[in-house]
């Protein structure tokens, strides 16, 4: 009786998760401009119309570009900060920690404006291009990623390390051969997490991008303050279908880890 | 001795610090400085000109009570979901629970939103179907109503994640003791299951406030103009190049997350030293 309560409860809900990304998937096809439901007819055009606009494309590119570039510099420098964090004793160790989990508590928009006024004002060439854009994504995963490294640290045994070195591996080769290994499923959850939320940002984003140069998701907002036809549904599909990939994707070389490594820690 | 074999961790954390935790501080800094910019050096007049204005209040209000009710809204939904998952036990079932209540999560909130107004809108998918039962048409987005409902959306799988891991740690025993000394479910539920739920309820209400309070484009979207926030309210006035207002605004938005987050926490801290010393 209870028992069934609740299913009825959780039904209701995962419908409420699932209506808003399935109907975008259906709409995509919609004949009717003014997304007038149940679709009156289908058709294929919102995809044309959505590979013909400039905007999109040059911004799918740029979100790629930008995603994978984060990624990298997050992967780069998250795991050995990670591991000063976790193997040594430092003054500061505490503080470097703090401030590594600090941007969780600072909205996305406080964090974009301070970015946009720290690129303009110091005339860093950051503003508007590439790499200032994944230099926010970069701050803003990083919580994150080092929480997921943190915990996998936390799990490899030190003895190991100890073990490679008593062998003769120097430190950078113990880490690699030994350590690094072991931290396989938190490498691959933390970075599919980094390229799935950089490719999505957009409350950051906005305040560091030029006119000139948008990234996918951004194009997708101003295009909305103006126009609601399906195009965005055409748009949207594709890029569900790019984060659903990815999901699965992480499912299946962490061996359906996924989920825990990114949010039981967190 | 060199840098390498003296310090090593020197060298292991110099990337992070410089490319995220200095321009992260600093632009931390840039915003606290623009908000104290004044004709001297360091001035009042922009918080002055801000908390004067009536409209500000209004829209710190807005703001609060929004994520205030949303937060609501989601421990409402997320509690009795976090259970049906913890119950849960085939594992496809769970598998299929656990990707649809938490892929959205991943999607980009632009797409959420839009999702949102495919289903909400004059001629959307809700109010066909309410046309047919012969009401309506209503006017479900563009207005706080919208706004409520995709943002509950949007902040409903961080309530989960909390309260699915306070109640997996739940004792199967104290439960079963509780029932065996005579108390009834409702009982059970106040005064076991509740209890012992609340880090999980308080962590889940620390991070939903927080998110939803600082949500700028969800409510942007779905609310149109009649819902103004304060996040809303600093982008605005970043493309009217009012930085120092802008800056006043993020940092009254940056106390208001920060102060929940702090006396959250307290809260939590007091509750355990009771249940300790109980």
């Amino acid at each position: 009786m209870k028992r069934t309560i609740l299913n009825i409860i959780l039904g209701a809900t995962l419908v409420f998760m699932a209506a808003p990304i399935i109907v975008v998937i259906i709409n995509a096809f919609n004949v009717s401009a003014y997304n007038a439901w149940p679709p009156p007819g289908l058709t294929l055009a919102w995809f044309q119309k959505a590979l013909a606009n400039q905007g999109f494309i040059t911004g799918l590119w740029r979100s790629l570009a930008v995603a994978i570039l984060a990624t990298l510099v997050i992967v780069m420098i998250g795991i050995p900060a990670a591991y000063a964090i976790s193997r040594f004793r430092f003054r500061g160790r505490e503080v470097l920690r703090s401030v590594l989990l600090a941007p969780l508590v600072v909205p996305r928009v406080v964090l974009g404006f301070g970015l946009f006024i720290l690129f303009v004002t110091t005339r860093s060439q950051l503003f508007g291009t590439l790499p200032g854009i994944a230099l926010a994504h970069v701050i803003l995963v990083v919580p994150f990623v080092v929480i997921i490294f943190l915990a996998a640290l936390e799990d490899v045994d030190p003895k190991l390390e100890e073990a490679a070195r008593d062998l003769g591996a120097g430190p950078v080769r113990a880490f690699f051969l030994v350590t690094l290994p072991q931290m396989r499923v938190a490498l691959l959850s933390a970075s599919f997490f980094c390229f799935i939320t950089s490719f999505d940002e957009v409350e950051t984003t906005l305040f560091v991008v030029q006119p000139a140069v948008k990234t996918l998701p951004v194009a997708l907002y101003h295009y909305l303050e103006f126009q609601q036809d399906p195009t965005i549904a055409a748009v949207s599909s594709l890029m569900i279908a790019v984060t659903f990939v990815f999901i699965l994707l992480g499912l299946f070389l962490t061996n359906g880890q996924f989920w825990k490594k990114i949010f039981a820690n967190s | 001795m060199t840098l390498r074999e003296r310090s090593p961790w020197l060298l292991l954390i110099s990337p992070v610090v410089v490319l995220v935790a200095l321009p992260f501080i600093a632009s931390l800094a840039l915003v606290i400085g623009f908000g104290f910019s004044g004709r001297q050096a360091i001035g009042l007049e922009v918080w002055a000109r801000f908390i004067t204005d009536p409209f500000s209040w209004k829209v710190i209000w807005t703001t609060l009570w929004l994520a205030a009710r949303v937060t609501f809204f989601c421990l409402l939904i997320g509690y009795p979901v976090a259970f049906a998952l913890n119950q849960l036990k085939s594992p496809l079932a769970r598998g299929i629970a656990f990707t649809v209540l938490f892929t959205p999560l991943l999607m980009s909130v632009i797409v959420r939103a839009y999702g949102w107004i495919v289903l909400l809108s004059s001629q959307g998918l809700v109010n066909s179907v309410l046309g047919i039962a012969g009401l309506g048409p209503f006017r479900l987005m563009l207005n706080d109503f919208g706004a409520l409902i995709a943002m509950v959306h949007v902040m409903l799988p961080f309530a989960v994640l909390p309260l699915l891991s306070s109640i997996n740690q739940l004792p199967p025993s104290g439960i079963e003791a509780a029932r065996d000394l005579g108390a009834n479910p409702v009982q059970v539920l106040l005064r076991v299951i509740f209890p012992l739920t609340l880090p999980g309820i308080l962590s889940a209400i620390e991070i939903v406030f927080a998110l939803a309070a600082s949500a700028f484009v969800t409510p942007s979207i779905l609310g149109g103009g009649r819902v103004l926030t304060l996040p809303r309210l600093i982008y605005d006035n970043i493309g009217s190049l009012d930085w120092a207002l802008a800056a006043v605004q993020s940092l009254t938005l940056l106390g208001i997350t920060v102060l929940v987050l702090f006396s959250l926490r307290r809260l939590g801290r007091l509750f355990r030293y009771e249940g300790a010393t109980r």
